[in-house]
């Protein structure tokens, strides 16, 4: 068992919902509350990497990654090393790649918040962090939980962006899904099999978990 | 009072300026549905971020008024809290906690409160919403159809125990459809259409029948002053002067009480000649105007034990036309009108 590109894998899993799910929230706050006629452009390019084909995202991200770019160049007067084929590019990636199943989920449950309730909460002078407990944060919990869930499991499970910017580098940049194909590669089948039942048991039991917490009570946030 | 609020919601435009020579307390606010009056209820409160509000009332600036607060369909209770919750968040924020008990009575809250929002019915939940508003320690009230889902008795009964317990302190607005809500509480009363206002002053001064001419949104009321003299199986008798009349009462009120009595003058028959058969109540009376209502129908205003009782006529009657100040007339009505 590749103990390593599990660990590598539950790493960048984790590190990447938590970034998605800071720079998520406010975004979907945002579009839920932003009406503009380019608001259609934002919200096209935010779900951009729900069709692109991973190998096309890939390719775009290793060119900005390149030390000769901008974002390559940035990084490496920063750290004074490259930013391709590191782990810290796959989390920049996975940021990028997991970005409209964070997003929508949450621009979804923030939408359905009616704006009454904030005025009303507002009205009756609850302050600030009231507000967020007693009436964002019950309205938005299913959302953030699939937005999280989704998230990590669409990181556990991402190929393409990663093998384009990430490569094959122990420790560094495989996880289970490139220990996967190269297993397959190598004719090992019997690794490879116990990889893909545990990431497909992984998976269904990280989908299960969360829409038997999401149907577990749902309140009604309708108004009238 | 002035008071003047202009807003936009989406395609309808308001713009209400209201003004009145004494400052009311309780200004109820009449119109048909769609007329603006949900709309200058939100602005007041703060809803719509685009409404512009100025005008003093009691020496105060409207647009700055401390705590102003609705009750309606659009400020709902918090789903995620249950009622007691709901309450308690609401009176910490306002240091109001040594009024929950008392408010929760006021609004017969007391065998809500382990109940979940979900699980209120519409009068409940309209109780609720009134006494979460208090909590917030209001210093204008705005209510918004906020007993339509409440039977009479429990309206009446509730809007008796609300006047006494805000006294002169809080000023309220009324928005209600229903006319008898705003004659058992309001002392100013509003007429709105198509987002302006078209009538505005006393309410004693709106039910008077020349007030009609210019619109017709206000119904045709009288109210007599009057006591209760007995009771007897659901049917109380009083006094309208020396007269005494029959009416089911399902309040309880004691015997000697002072009432009023509420008669839309639609319920009121006139005959120039007294019958015992037409209805169960009967007061005698004399013309003392007859003037245009409707394009069918006349308002006759009548004294009847030195107060002014209202009835339409039809145009057409013959009798409308010959009827002359002064002249002699039975006014009958059934024992089924409204006692406050």
């Amino acid at each position: 068992m590749e103990f390593s590109a599990i660990w590598l894998t539950l790493k960048l899993a984790g590190l990447s919902t938590f970034l998605l799910m800071l720079v998520a929230i406010p975004v979907s706050w945002w579009l839920s509350r932003w009406n503009s006629r380019f608001k259609a452009v934002v919200q096209a390019c935010v779900a951009l990497p729900l069709v692109l084909p991973p190998t096309v995202l890939g390719f775009y991200l290793l060119l900005a990654f390149a030390p000769d770019s901008l974002i390559g160049e940035l990084w490496l007067s920063l750290t004074g090393e490259r930013l391709a084929f590191t782990f810290e590019a796959l989390v920049f990636g996975s940021v990028i790649y997991s970005f409209p199943f964070a997003v929508q989920p949450l621009y979804a449950g923030f939408a359905q918040l009616h704006p009454h309730y904030l005025y009303t909460a507002k009205m009756l002078n609850l302050p600030w962090h009231e507000r967020l407990q007693q009436v964002v944060l019950p309205a938005v919990r299913p959302s953030l939980l699939i937005a999280a869930g989704l998230s990590f499991a669409h990181t556990v499970g991402e190929f393409g962006v990663v093998l384009m910017i990430g490569g094959n580098i122990p420790g560094e940049t495989r996880v289970v899904s490139i220990a996967l194909f190269d297993q397959v590669e190598s004719l090992n089948y019997g690794s490879a099999h116990q990889l893909a039942a545990a990431l497909l048991v992984f998976s269904l039991l990280l989908l299960i978990a969360l829409y038997w917490l999401q149907g577990r009570r749902r309140l009604k946030w309708n108004v009238m | 009072m002035e008071c003047h609020v202009t807003a936009q919601a989406g395609q309808f435009a308001l713009d209400i300026a209201l003004s009145t020579a004494a400052e009311p307390n309780w200004l109820g606010i009449i119109g048909h549905s769609g007329a603006g009056k949900s709309t200058l209820l939100q602005a007041l409160a703060g809803f719509n971020t685009g409404a512009s509000v100025t005008g003093r009332w009691h020496g105060k600036d409207l647009s700055k008024f401390e705590n102003a607060v609705l009750v309606s369909a659009q400020t709902p209770l918090f789903p995620a809290l249950n009622v007691a919750d709901n309450l308690a968040v609401v009176a910490r924020y306002n240091q109001q906690q040594g009024r929950v008990k008392t408010i929760v009575a006021l609004c017969e809250c007391s065998a809500l409160m382990s109940r979940q929002t979900n699980e209120l019915s519409g009068g409940e939940l309209q109780r609720v919403k009134l006494a979460r508003a208090l909590l917030a320690n209001p210093t204008l009230l705005l209510l918004d159809e906020s007993f339509s889902a409440m039977d009479r008795a429990l309206r009446f009964g509730i809007l008796q125990n609300l006047k006494a317990y805000l006294g002169q302190h809080v000023k309220v607005i009324m928005v209600s459809h229903d006319i008898n809500d705003i004659i058992v509480s309001c002392d100013h009363v509003s007429i709105i259409e198509n987002g302006h206002c078209v009538a505005c002053g006393p309410l004693n001064e709106m039910l008077n029948p020349a007030a009609h001419n210019t619109h017709l949104s206000l119904p045709l009321i009288s109210l007599l002053h009057g006591e209760i003299k007995a009771r007897n199986k659901g049917v109380s008798r009083i006094s309208i002067g020396e007269t005494l009349v029959n009416v089911i009462d399902e309040s309880d009120l004691p015997v000697s009480h002072s009432v009023r009595l509420l008669i839309p003058a639609s319920e009121v028959t006139l005959a120039t000649e007294c019958s015992t058969a037409l209805h169960t109540n009967c007061l005698q009376g004399t013309v003392q105007s007859v003037v245009p209502y409707s394009a069918t129908q006349s308002a006759v205003t009548i004294e009847v034990e030195g107060q002014k009782l209202a009835a339409l006529l039809d145009n057409y009657d013959s009798r409308t036309s010959a009827l002359q100040a002064g002249q002699l007339i039975w006014a009958y009505f059934s024992g089924q009108q409204t006692l406050l």
